[in-house]
């Protein structure tokens, strides 16, 4: 059954992935972007990662695919349809993707046996992985998480202070 | 008065009114009306104040439903296991599950039907005018499945350069999300299909997947104003999510879980005998959350003084002027659907869920508590909607980032003294 539901998935993850690239039309890429993630939000839920099925969700079906949406209706109808979906840049983007190919393969050939091990069993099953993740957040990486925060808010600063208009004398003024 | 009122209802207006209107005895708005109308208001109010009698007393007749139905869950597997032992037990739970989704599917169905009438029963009251009042004979209650009837044998109307694909993809993907959401809420105890460890945080995820749909039926109609429609509507959501998230934090903090079965179990019991340890009644922060939450949640589900994305008097119907029929009904369902979601999780997490409000009117069941409460604040999204005038785009994301969002940072420091408690 899971073998099922994870074959299911992956092979939507991988058309959707392929569909993202492929098509001319750029909401339907935005769109298969979208199904692209939630379908990996439905892998992360076979793992019984229910903290991260519906954080998955929350944020980039709800969030990243929807601004990108967003994005792509703010530009308009004449951007919808380019010529063709490669350009001149073709080879040195199939190098990068291939170097990334092989990082991540190398990386999951290593960790192998650690995967093995902090991989919930059937046995936690059903078992909710939030205390456990609140408990990490709030305990050993209290200060990594503090340090991403800041960081996020003043990106956050920053960019409100970037897209707001300012007169000659360099003073932020209102709309 | 009027010169053509004939002589008979002038003498009863004098009669009957004169004196009470001196007295001040009569409402406002009546004052010049038919000398009537407070008579059959008064009618009207004690209909009303039976409907409610007779329903708690219906209820408290058929007790909890809930334990009955988890005793049948364990029959049933039982069943399955003596008569068809060959029937592995995981599809004799999925036919289970299946089950719970086509009964989640009716409440669905059922609350569109009656919340449409209802709306219209309660904006014409509210305007003095009647409503529907002749199809299925007592107040128009047919109202709604004649209209139904209507639209499904409407003509699928749509613009010829439409994107066809995505025009009918959107209103399933607006409509889907609020059926999953359902899952997890608890309409009176062991009453919900799912108790979910991350419940708050799924319903919060599955409603904003509606919007992907919204901004979808925008774009694929091939209109500039269903296009401003989608875009105001995107926004608008996003915006709107971040209070509303933030509103329950403290809820969640005192609960100390994330699943509403057991948010709502948190708040059972009575402060001195009496009142009632629900969310919206701790000092301070309850009540700001309460109606940070009430206000956010009027705004997602696209309802005016938040419907910008609509807004009929500027984009003609917003993001669903291209649809008819079907594909139009599925969208208005939907909004219902959403409203009655939203009130639902309100009273889980603010209103003590199934909790009767005094000790001794728990003889009255969970469930019947929890309907009544949720469809007293649809009551309130109604009466908002027939009262405030529209907020225009830009007020609308002052009033949210300016307003509403900073309001939520500073109720969860005054939530930290209960944790402490």
């Amino acid at each position: 059954m899971m073998q099922v539901l994870f074959y299911f998935f992956a092979a939507i993850i991988l058309v959707s992935a392929l569909g993202v690239v492929l098509l001319k039309n750029v909401v339907h890429s935005a769109l298969l972007l979208g199904l692209c993630l939630a379908m990996v939000a439905g892998l992360y839920g076979l793992l019984s990662a229910d903290f991260l099925f519906a954080a998955q969700v929350l944020i980039y079906v709800g969030a990243i695919a929807l601004l990108f949406l967003f994005v792509v209706l703010l530009c308009g109808r004449r951007a919808e349809f380019s010529e063709k979906p490669l350009n001149q840049a073709a080879p040195a983007g199939l190098l990068a993707a291939l170097t990334a190919l092989a990082l991540l393969a190398g990386v999951i050939v290593q960790s192998k046996a650690a995967l093995r091990l902090i991989m919930p069993g059937p046995s936690q099953a059903g078992a909710s992985t939030i205390v456990s993740i609140g408990n990490a957040i709030l305990g050993p990486f209290a200060v990594g998480m503090e340090i991403v925060g800041f960081i996020l808010l003043t990106a956050l600063v920053g960019a409100v202070l970037l897209t707001k208009r300012s007169d000659k004398t360099g003073d932020v003024k209102e709309e | 008065m009027a010169e053509n009122v004939s002589p008979v209802t002038l003498e009863l207006y004098q009669k009957h009114s004169k004196a009470k209107v001196a007295a001040g005895r009569l409402w406002p708005t009546e004052q010049w009306a038919n000398p009537w109308s407070l008579r059959s208001y008064r009618r009207g109010a004690m209909v009303l104040a039976a409907i409610v009698v007779l329903g708690f007393g219906l209820g408290a007749l058929i007790r909890e439903i809930g334990p009955a139905l988890t005793g049948l869950h364990h029959f049933y597997l039982q069943l399955v296991q003596d008569k068809a032992p060959q029937v592995p037990v995981w599809a004799a739970q999925a036919l289970w599950s299946l089950a719970k989704a086509v009964v989640i599917l009716g409440i669905v169905m059922l609350n569109g039907l009656f919340l449409v009438w209802w709306e219209r029963k309660i904006s014409a009251h509210i305007q003095s005018r009647l409503g529907p009042m002749f199809v299925g004979g007592w107040h128009g209650w047919l109202q709604t499945i004649a209209d139904a009837i209507k639209l499904f044998l409407k003509e699928d109307a749509a613009p010829g350069i439409r994107d066809a694909w995505l025009h009918t993809l959107a209103p399933a993907l607006v409509f889907i999300p609020v059926l999953i959401c359902f899952a997890p809420v608890p309409f009176g105890r062991e009453l919900e299909a799912v108790n979910l460890d991350i419940g708050v945080l799924y319903i919060f995820a599955f409603t904003g997947v509606s919007v992907l749909g919204v901004i979808l039926a925008g774009w694929a109609s091939a209109n500039k104003y269903s296009l401003l429609g989608g875009l105001r509507s995107a926004a608008q959501f996003v915006s709107y999510e971040l209070p509303r998230a933030f509103s329950v934090v403290p809820v969640i903090a005192l609960a100390g879980s994330l699943s509403l079965t057991k948010i709502a179990a948190v708040q059972e019991g009575y402060w001195l005998g009496f009142f009632p340890k629900w969310f919206v009644f701790y000092p301070i922060a309850g009540p700001i959350s309460f109606v940070i939450f009430l206000i956010a949640s009027v705004s997602e589900t696209n309802r005016v003084p938040f419907d910008i994305a609509e807004a009929e008097s500027e984009l003609v119907a917003g993001f669903h002027t291209e649809y008819s029929g079907m594909k139009w009904a599925f969208f208005f369902l939907t909004e219902y659907a959403y409203v009655f979601l939203s009130c639902a999780i309100m009273t889980t997490f603010f209103l003590g869920g199934g909790g009767a409000p005094l000790p001794w009117l728990g003889l009255v069941p969970s469930w019947i508590w929890f309907f009544g409460k949720t469809l007293f604040l649809v009551f309130c999204f109604m009466w908002f909607r027939w009262t405030f005038p529209r907020l225009r785009i830009d007020r609308l994301m002052d009033f949210n980032w300016k307003f509403l969002l900073p309001w939520s940072f500073v109720n969860i420091l005054f939530a930290v003294p209960y944790l402490f408690l």
